[in-house]
């Protein structure tokens, strides 16, 4: 029994299976730009602070209402109206 | 404006027929709602028609290929044809005053490439209240908040406006 031969060999294996474990998951990987977090914050606090004015004028609004209104406001009235129309549409087909 | 959507190009087309014949009508219910801000969902566009039995609404209709379909047992009045199907027609609107009035309150929304006339929130609201389903009740909370939102969203506006 070759000795060197019968460990070697196994060691090959993996050394070749994660070689192309590595170029499969190069191949795969897409590049994406960074996320651009700091603009995402500073979009939250514009919106935080667009709910707290309008939560001073107004203590009885629901903030979560007020939040989701001041998103929708900023897409066009068909793309609001379209994203009713799915979401409504998706609740009554679980209903059914 | 993606095919696939619920309010697509055949739909506009249909909307664009009823505006290009003069046709008199508003989007009212919560797909008014929804064009004016509401965190809301819909399953249909409830149109209010001033004149049902006009017949230039059957020409409007005609023209894209749709028709209207008149009640029929426990059918409703509706829509039927291309471009049709996420149309409802409100034959009774609780609460509110006569078309011609809600007409003259009635706010212009841009929706794609058509302006169309659109049942004021307040007006949604009072309506909602009138109803007094129970589906209509819990939206309520959420019109509310919704009207204080742009409520104070245009007294910041008239701020800013003034010197």
């Amino acid at each position: 029994l070759d000795v060197a031969k019968a460990t070697a060999a196994p060691f090959r294996l993996n050394e070749t299976c994660s070689t192309a474990f590595r170029i499969w998951l190069n191949f795969f990987s897409v590049k994406r730009p960074a996320f651009p977090s700091a603009s995402a914050v500073r979009w939250g606090k514009k919106l935080a602070a667009e709910v707290a004015v309008v939560m001073a004028r107004y203590p009885d609004a629901d903030p979560d209402d007020v939040r989701l209104t001041l998103i929708a406001l900023q897409s066009p009235p068909l793309v609001r109206l379209n994203r009713s129309l799915r979401r409504g549409r998706g609740f009554a087909a679980f209903r059914k | 404006v993606a095919e696939g959507l619920p309010l697509s190009e055949s739909e506009l087309r249909l909307l664009e027929s009823l505006l290009r014949h003069k046709i008199r009508f508003m989007v009212v219910g919560l797909s008014a709602a929804a064009l004016q801000g509401a965190p809301v969902v819909t399953e249909d566009i409830d149109l209010w028609f001033d004149n049902l039995s006009d017949p230039k609404l059957m020409q409007a209709l005609l023209k894209v290929g749709a028709a209207y379909i008149p009640p029929f047992g426990y059918n409703p009045p509706m829509l039927g044809g291309p471009g049709s199907e996420p149309f409802g027609i409100a034959i009774r609107m609780n609460g509110l005053d006569a078309f011609a009035v809600e007409w003259k309150r009635a706010v212009d929304v841009k929706v794609g490439r058509l302006w169309l006339k659109v049942l004021p929130l307040e007006r949604v609201l009072a309506s909602k209240r009138a109803a007094n389903r129970p589906k209509d009740l819990r939206v309520i909370p959420v019109l509310q908040s919704t009207l204080r939102t742009l409520q104070a969203k245009s007294k910041r506006r008239s701020k800013k406006a003034k010197p």
